[in-house]
């Protein structure tokens, strides 16, 4: 066998790593990089003393770690930059004003800016951005932080898969090798109680049960809507936009249904008030939204396939070489590690919107002295605590990938699991997602894993691959990455268990809810399954 | 017990420290191959855990 032995000894060490980062998160609420920090001494301590990794392997695993954490933080820095001088402009003050008079009502604002919007921006971006956006947004309407992240975190999980222009989908896609034809439909079709579910839990977050009640109604017609539309895309081929254009209408939707008996009103919502600190008129929505529409725009137009060949050779990356352990685990050399691609990553993209937005909004004579500087500052400070624990944690989470232990852990739960495997197949996508913080990257650590196992179970493939990758995209919004970025723009950095507490409810109902209709459809449509 | 202002400081060498050992690192195991710029690297990492622990 290649690879560490798969016993109980081994995968209780296996687990110690990701054990320890959630206990000490959860119950002892340590920060995130007090957490990271002890996490990764365990996993290369245990990397070296159990699962044959030597001084070099434990190094390029780290240091892929690091190139990986800067991807993602990368576009932490830059999103909270663009919100904090766009704030520092007044802007995010009109933004929320007008979001406001979209849906008086603060569930139908939730449920328009967490559940619609951040799927939207999941859509055409991806990466931590709609929670970087959708979180400060519900901020600026008035709602509570940790309220604010969790709803922008859990409702746009939904949309992870065929988000970010379907580059998680077209990895489970290239893995497992089935035909767009015919995964994609069955997994957008797998997706839709998720979606409306979805809606249901960023409604339970704002206001429990009651909130449930009075929001079903609307969140059945918009889900239904929403979850028509991504199977209609992924059936037409479109998978790219099986995200975005959902989110869209269901949007329209929700605005829509806020002003029908269908959905009943109770928390009128006073507007933000428009004063600004120097007693001039408010800058207009169009001016104060740019960064955000440039952002948008530009997303779209860098996956224009001219465009997309012509830049995509343009970028930041490494390459590290291959290895293997002393337990004959092979890492195979990866080229181009982490790339962040001129116009295919958003960080670059968040930078050409700000200096574009800067311009005009420097001729419409609105500019502020010193406002990026400030903004500059502010964003050091606000981003320290997430770039340390981004950093440790990826670096833990990718030691334990490239030294066989999170292959371990996975076959250990498959393995346990039997006939009720598909049950337990999207916790294995959550537990990729939780530990990279990434659909695309779970999806390469567990794709062919999951259908291998699947089909040594006699238990339909295509399924299991869907199930794979709709855990991931629901779990990669719990993962410690995403949430630390959440904590940081809601301004809870250090405090993190909060929000981790809400996400985690939610996404685990979302996950299993997954399992069971996976597990309804092979018991009784085995042959459609396969 | 560390006050306030020092751990403010300390998380500032931690980062800088973070951003040191992935030169350390990348230069130890990939670029040089050199067994003693990699147990430098891995050092510097193992001090950066700590002093992040230490400091939040």
């Amino acid at each position: 066998m290649l690879g560490p032995e798969l016993n109980v000894v081994n995968w209780i060490l296996a687990s110690l790593p990701v054990a320890l980062l959630i206990a000490t998160i959860l119950w002892r609420k340590w920060s995130a990089p007090r957490a990271g920090g002890a996490a990764w001494l365990l996993a290369f301590a245990l990397a070296v003393a159990v699962f044959g990794a030597n001084a070099d392997h434990v190094a390029i695993a780290s240091a892929k770690g690091l190139s990986l954490a800067f991807f993602v933080l990368s576009i932490v820095w830059t999103s909270v930059y663009m919100f904090n001088i766009v704030d520092k402009l007044d802007g995010i003050r009109v933004i929320g004003r007008t979001m406001a008079k979209l849906a008086d009502d603060r569930l139908a604002q939730a449920l328009l800016v967490a559940w619609g919007f951040a799927s939207f921006i999941q859509g055409v971006t991806g990466f931590g951005v709609p929670v970087a956006v959708a979180a400060p947004l519900l901020i600026m309407l008035g709602f509570r932080p940790v309220h604010a992240a969790a709803m922008a975190l859990v409702g746009h999980g939904w949309a992870v898969t065929f988000g970010s222009m379907g580059s998680s989908y077209y990895t489970i896609q290239l893995v497992t090798g089935f035909d767009g034809d015919v995964i994609g439909p069955h997994m957008a079709l797998l997706f839709a109680p998720i979606v409306i579910a979805s809606g249901i839990a960023v409604a339970a977050i704002h206001g429990g049960l009651h909130d449930v009640r009075r929001s079903l109604v609307m969140v059945l017609i918009a889900g239904s809507v929403m979850a028509s539309l991504q199977v209609l895309m992924a059936w037409l081929g479109a998978p790219q936009i099986a995200s975005s254009v959902p989110a869209v209408f269901g949007m329209v939707t929700i605005a829509l249904l806020t002003h029908t008996p269908l959905f009943s009103k109770e928390e009128r919502v006073t507007p933000p008030d428009d004063s600004t600190d120097d007693g001039r008129a408010p800058m207009s929505f169009w001016l104060a939204f740019l960064p955000y529409m440039l952002l948008i725009t530009l997303s779209v137009i860098s996956q224009i396939g001219p465009v997309k060949d012509a830049v995509k050779d343009i970028m930041l990356a490494l390459d590290y070489p291959g290895f293997t352990t002393a337990e004959g685990f092979v890492v195979a050399a990866a080229r181009d590690y982490a790339p962040v691609r001129i116009l295919n990553h958003p960080a670059p993209l968040i930078i050409i919107s700000v200096l574009l937005s800067a311009l005009a909004i420097a001729k419409a004579g609105r500019w502020k002295q010193g406002a990026a500087w400030e903004a500059a500052k502010l964003t050091y400070n606000q981003s320290l605590a997430t770039t340390l624990g981004v950093s440790l944690m990826v670096m833990m989470a990718v030691l334990m990938a490239d030294t066989g232990m999170t292959v371990l852990l996975a076959q250990g739960i498959a393995n346990a699991s039997g006939p009720v495997f598909p049950l337990v197949s999207p916790f294995i996508g959550l537990l990729g997602a939780f530990m990279s913080g990434s659909n695309t990257n779970s999806n390469v650590m567990f794709g062919l894993l999951q259908v291998e196992t699947a089909r040594a179970l006699e238990i339909g493939p295509v399924t299991i691959a869907s199930i794979q990758s709709i855990g991931a995209s629901v779990g990669s919004t719990m993962a410690p990455t995403k949430v630390l970025v959440a904590a940081a723009v809601v301004g809870l950095a250090g405090e993190e268990d909060q929000i981790f507490r809400k996400v985690t409810v939610a996404v685990l109902a979302l996950v299993a809810l997954t399992g069971v209709e996976a597990l309804i459809l092979v018991t009784l449509f085995d042959n459609w399954t396969r | 017990m560390l006050s306030t202002a020092t751990k403010k400081k300390m998380r500032n060498v931690a980062l800088a420290l973070m951003v040191a050992s992935f030169a350390l690192l990348y230069l130890g195991a990939v670029t040089l191959e050199n067994d003693i710029v990699t147990a430098a690297g891995l050092v510097v990492s193992g001090v950066t855990a700590v002093i992040s622990w230490l400091s939040f």
